[in-house]
């Protein structure tokens, strides 16, 4: 049997590379916008502090963007080490989005950098505000490509199962470009981004603001990081109230599991704030509920049902038995029966293929799955509830202190007096961790509650994973674990020197510890 | 502010422009001897649809941690 030893550690690696790398591309994605912002400010007014902000953000940018660039390239590599099934059966599809971000957004993102960085004495004011906009742009269209890959994982469109190369192939290129989960994921996520980059203005210049030190210069930065932070959070919750309406469209035991809705109420579903998930018994303990919400949140009306887990398994059993037919119809055409009657049986079926293939971790010939395996694979086609009612939770949560939290910087900022709030400052200093909170535990709920599939309803993440040893995947687990553990020290060390030092280390002899030691 | 070209100055003329042109073209060469180097042809794994076939659909159970690991060339 595949060891499921090798599945878990694999997996582990891929989420700790995930995770670890979406500390920088949010950051990115948020600073690459106020930047330009900044400097359209710089173009329009003349103003010399505007040029200088650009300078100072930028140079904390450009230490998020290497790292960000580095921690990005491992993951890419682990579909060919790690995931080579995977790779082998859905490879057409999936590789292509991948090419197209690395070939147009990338290049166009990396090659005006460097014009970003080495530029300004050599550009006119407009040209250089040209190239910080398409550094903007070029990292935001490396999201939606990454995003593009990420939809089709969660809802494959556009593609057929072909039994002759076993694999996956595209026949509508359009269908992928426009998977509705893609579009949504993506508007999302690159919202989130510019959350993480306000809020991370926002906190610096608080800490200037109290320490009462660069003021016109902290001011300003405040002002810009308050405004746009209010625009993007406001954002993130209208777009994550789409992408929960799509999530709810076609990722029925996704939602199921996100709002531990065990049993198909009559519409509308309420919605549960909380409560404590009990998986075993298959019930939602002390839960607290808003009558409604959850059927015009999911449904958009207030007479769809939102379907329960309870329903959602008697349905999956279905499925799982109709693609052990498919399995054994595969079989045949396989061994070179491959009749217009059996490719037509196959045909009607192997949308099911998927279901059946989940049979494989139980039993080596799915056609003769036992009752007892039967049930076991049903039972895991639903996520663990509770992991995922609690992290969505933390990300809502997070997501709705924010909004508090711009809510009253823009305020304070449009009344000129956010100096006189010491609490307000503190607030903001405080929040730093708050959008990495909310966008990690996001990306856990799309992701693991993806499970028990790598490719929604198509592929198993238990058959995905490389015929290699559990060795071999501790081996590079831990040395990536060494070297991430590196970066991440060589970043903090860096972020924390420039932020202490300010717009200082920009040697223009205008800002507080110049002046100090003048 | 930066000197403006003057209007008479052909464009290869600019610092500029001629240094970003050296580095496109470093760039590109380094592409084209990364493509020749490793990828003059496509990368298909040996066996590679039998290989998932037999993943998915074999009757035996047993399959050794690292029996088709390919040899390095």
């Amino acid at each position: 049997m595949i060891s499921e030893a090798v599945v878990d550690l694999s997996r582990l690696q891929f989420a700790m590379t995930a995770m670890y790398h979406f500390l920088f591309v949010p950051l990115t994605l948020g600073l690459a916008f106020l930047l330009a912002i900044m400097e359209s400010v710089y173009v329009m007014t003349g103003k010399q502090v505007y040029k200088d902000m650009v300078k100072f953000w930028g140079k904390l940018f450009g230490i998020n963007f290497a790292l960000g660039v580095t921690t990005g390239l491992t993951m890419e590599f682990q579909f060919g080490t790690n995931w080579a099934y995977y790779s082998h059966y859905v490879g057409d599809i999936f590789g292509a989005p991948l090419a197209i971000e690395g070939l147009m957004a990338f290049f166009l993102e990396s090659t005006f950098i460097g014009l970003f960085f080495f530029g300004w004495d050599r550009l006119s004011k407009l040209q250089h505000l040209a190239v910080t906009w398409l550094v903007a742009i070029g990292s935001n269209m490396s999201a939606l490509w990454i995003l593009i890959a990420n939809g089709w994982m969660q809802n494959p469109v556009g593609a057929e199962f072909n039994y002759q190369t076993m694999r996956m192939e595209l026949v509508d290129f359009g269908a992928l470009l426009f998977n509705p989960v893609a579009q949504v994921k993506f508007v999302h996520t690159v919202a989130a981004g510019y959350v993480t980059g306000a809020v991370f203005v926002l906190a610096i210049s608080s800490y200037y603001l109290l320490k009462k030190r660069d003021q016109g210069f902290a001011r300003r930065s405040f002002a810009i990081a308050s405004a746009f932070g209010l625009a993007s959070i406001l954002s993130v919750i209208v777009l994550g109230d789409e992408s929960g309406y799509e999530v709810g469209d076609v990722q029925k035991t996704k939602l199921a599991a996100i709002e531990a809705e065990w049993e198909t109420h009559p519409a509308p579903a309420s919605f549960t704030v909380i409560g404590w998930p009990n998986q075993a018994e298959q019930r939602t303990d002390y839960a607290i509920k808003i009558p409604y919400a959850l059927g015009i949140i999911a449904t958009r009306s207030l007479d769809k049902q939102v379907s329960g887990i309870k329903d959602l398994l008697v349905q999956h059993e279905a499925r799982i038995r109709t693609g052990m037919t498919a399995y054994g119809l595969l079989q045949q055409l396989r061994e070179g029966d491959d009749s217009a009657a059996t490719k037509a049986a196959f045909d009607a079926v192997k949308d099911d293929l998927g279901y059946g293939l989940l049979l494989k971790k139980y039993t080596a010939n799915v056609v003769d799955a036992s009752e007892a395996q039967i049930q076991q694979a049903t039972l895991d086609t639903i996520p663990n509830v509770f992991s995922l009612f609690w992290s969505f939770r933390v990300m809502v949560g997070s997501g709705f202190l924010l909004l508090a939290l711009f809510a009253c910087a823009f305020w304070a900022s449009a009344r000129k007096n956010e100096e006189r709030k010491p609490w307000l400052l503190k607030w903001a200093l405080f929040s730093l961790p708050l959008p990495w909170l909310a966008i990690q535990t996001g990306w856990f709920v799309a992701e693991h509650g993806r499970q028990p599939w790598s490719i929604a309803e198509v592929l198993p993440t238990y058959l995905s994973a490389s015929s290699v040893s559990e060795g071999d995947v501790w081996g590079s687990l831990l040395a990536l674990i060494a070297f991430y553990s590196v970066l991440l020290v060589i970043e903090m060390y860096l972020m924390i020197k420039f932020a202490r030092l300010g717009p200082s280390s920009l040697h223009t002899g205008r800002y507080h510890f110049e002046q100090a030691h003048a | 502010m930066p000197a403006l070209p003057s209007p008479d100055r052909a464009w290869w003329r600019i610092p500029l422009v001629r240094e970003l042109a050296v580095i496109l073209l470093l760039k590109l060469a380094l592409l084209l001897g990364i493509r020749a180097y490793w990828f003059d042809q496509p990368v298909v794994p040996v066996d590679g649809t039998e290989r998932v076939a037999e993943r998915l659909l074999s009757r035996v159970p047993a399959e050794s941690p690292v029996s088709h690991e390919e040899q390095p060339q």
